[in-house]
């Protein structure tokens, strides 16, 4: 070792880092090197008398330590992570492999939703029914209900319109998906007349059952406007159920008994796409028609045929009519799809069908 | 597990422990560490107060940051790192604020010399006469490191308290090793120095 070499080193060997190899050498050249061996005794003796004094911490100092430490390892923790969590997540996200595969996804997983957006999947939908239909007087869309009843079609508003077939779409979808549900009432429904026992051989619907019948017993002792909110509920407990069902059909005749035709239109539309309510809904759309006929007979005049069911005759014209009258021409699509079973309008008698089983033909939409 | 065997075990033993759940295991680490961190804050801070407050948040610190400790690390490697950013960080602040510095009188001798002159100075002021010389060196040598270039200093108090090796620091400041070596061997020298002062100055009392 030269006395450069020592240089490097003296530091590391006056504080004991130097490896036994490196120090031996620096021993020796130490021991030939008086320059080095003066430079090495000076620092060492200035090391040892150079002792900073350690200054006393107040004696609190400890338990004022802990107990911050205490507080700050309550408090922070889950923040802290949530940073961490998210400084990694940054730190990936910027990774270009990643940053494409998460577009892929993205975009996949985007065009899957679009896909399932189609009707048949949506599930909530008939909540939605009822909760509109809550006939409290002070709601904000009601005087825009009875305006489009009101006016001739040609002032009928645009965006009421388009609520509606919006609403319809997804009441169609709903009722499309509950279809089983629905017919497995029907089939019931053929042999009871009674709505409570319909329900309750239901089975697993007890309690749609009871709730009906609440609302069924609340309609006769306090009528309509008190049973409205219950039949609501039935519906939006227990939806697709027969129960839910009938208490659409008991709550359509209270909303058109208490003049408010529209919403009861809503949900005879609704409940014309479920097997077993679908004779009672018709024959109640085409008594509405033929009211609504009465009061604007020139929004007929300009209206074509009934789609599919061309041959029909006036009564089974009923169903897309109001709707058509109280809305503008986009309606017409929607109206369409509402009303698929056109075939079995051209039936004309709601009480014969209303004896026949559900028709597979007429099932298939 | 008593006292004596955890006295034994090393920092980063305890820090393990801590990280197990071990509350104990911590406070044996505040025990240990307390002063000299305080010492090293106090060192370049210069009021107790605040050198306390500085102490309470390195520790807290360590506690917030105890699951990124690795325990190849040293810990005092680890909690000298947060120590000094702490002191920065006050530095920076005091800086902005306009704190008295030390070019400044100081508060205590409001009318005297700046600290640097005073401790500067080969012949005491009056007030300090005839005390004992083993207090008085040791103010000699506070003195003369407060004075030393805050470069120099950092790495003395950092090598002499935090006991943190040469390759550490040259890790936690981002200066080459041999530049710290460099600035330790500088600051020795400049004690040096100052020693030698006292020390003719002792020998003249006598």
């Amino acid at each position: 070792m030269d006395c450069e070499k020592f240089d490097q080193h003296v530091m590391d060997a006056l504080y004991d880092e130097l490896d036994e190899l490196t120090h031996a050498a620096l021993k020796r050249h130490v021991e030939s090197c008086a320059r080095c061996a003066s430079t090495l005794a000076s620092l060492r003796a200035t090391r040892e008398a150079a002792v900073l004094p350690l200054e006393q911490p107040p004696d609190g100092l400890e338990d004022r330590i802990l107990a911050a430490v205490e507080v700050a390892q309550r408090k922070t923790p889950w923040q802290r992570k949530a940073l961490r969590g998210l400084a990694w997540a940054g730190s990936h996200a910027m990774r270009p492999q990643l940053a494409m595969a998460a577009l892929f996804v993205l975009v996949i997983g985007s065009s899957l939703l679009l896909l399932r957006a189609r009707p048949g999947t949506t599930g909530t939908v008939p909540l939605r029914v009822t909760e509109r239909g809550i006939p409290t007087p002070d709601q904000p869309d009601e005087p825009a209900a009875p305006a489009a009843t009101a006016l001739p079609p040609a002032a009928a508003a645009p965006m009421v319109a388009q609520a509606e077939t919006k609403r319809a779409e997804e009441l169609r979808t709903a009722d499309s998906k509950t279809y089983d549900t629905g017919r497995a009432a029907a089939d019931e429904r053929q042999n009871n007349a009674g709505d409570k026992q319909e329900a309750d051989s239901e089975g697993a619907a007890g309690g749609a059952a009871a709730a009906l019948a609440k609302a069924q017993a609340t309609r006769a002792s306090s009528g309509c406007a008190a049973a409205l909110p219950l039949y609501d509920d039935v519906g939006t407990s227990y939806p697709g159920t027969a129960a839910a069902h009938t208490a659409m059909l008991e709550a359509a005749r209270c909303y058109k008994s208490s003049g408010d035709p529209n919403r009861a239109r809503e949900l005879f539309l609704a409940l014309k796409a479920v097997d077993g309510y679908r004779a009672e809904a018709e024959s109640e759309l085409s008594a509405a028609e033929t009211a609504t006929q009465n009061a604007a007979p020139a929004a007929k005049a300009a209206a074509p045929g009934a789609g599919a069911g061309a041959g029909a005759g006036r009564g089974s014209y009923a169903a897309p009519a109001p709707a058509r009258a109280a809305a503008p021409p986009s309606e017409d699509r929607a109206q369409k799809r509402l009303a698929p079973p056109a075939p079995v309008q051209a039936d004309p008698s709601p009480d014969q069908k209303r004896a026949a089983p559900p028709d597979p033909a007429s099932n298939g939409y | 597990m008593s006292s004596i065997a955890r006295a034994e075990l090393t920092d980063e033993v305890l820090m393990m422990r801590f990280q197990g759940g071990d509350r104990a295991a911590f406070a044996g680490l505040v025990r240990r560490h307390k002063t000299p961190i305080f010492n090293f804050i106090l060192r370049q801070v210069r009021t107790r107060q605040a050198a306390e407050d500085l102490a309470q948040d390195v520790f807290v610190k360590i506690v917030q940051n105890a699951a990124e400790f690795k325990h190849e690390a040293r810990f005092s490697t680890w909690a000298y790192t947060i120590a000094r950013n702490v002191c920065i960080d006050h530095q920076r602040k005091m800086s902005l604020r306009r704190h008295p510095s030390l070019d400044q009188a100081s508060g205590d001798h409001g009318d005297g010399p700046t600290l640097g002159e005073r401790t500067a100075d080969t012949t005491p002021g009056a007030s300090v006469e005839r005390v004992a010389i083993g207090a008085e060196m040791g103010q000699h040598i506070t003195r003369a490191v407060e004075l030393l270039p805050a470069e120099q200093r950092e790495v003395f108090l950092l090598r002499e308290l935090g006991n943190v090796p040469f390759k550490d620091i040259a890790q936690m400041i981002g200066v080459p090793e041999n530049t710290v070596k460099s600035r330790m061997r500088y600051a020795l020298e400049r004690l040096q120095e100052a020693l030698a002062e006292y020390e003719d100055y002792a020998r003249a009392l006598h």
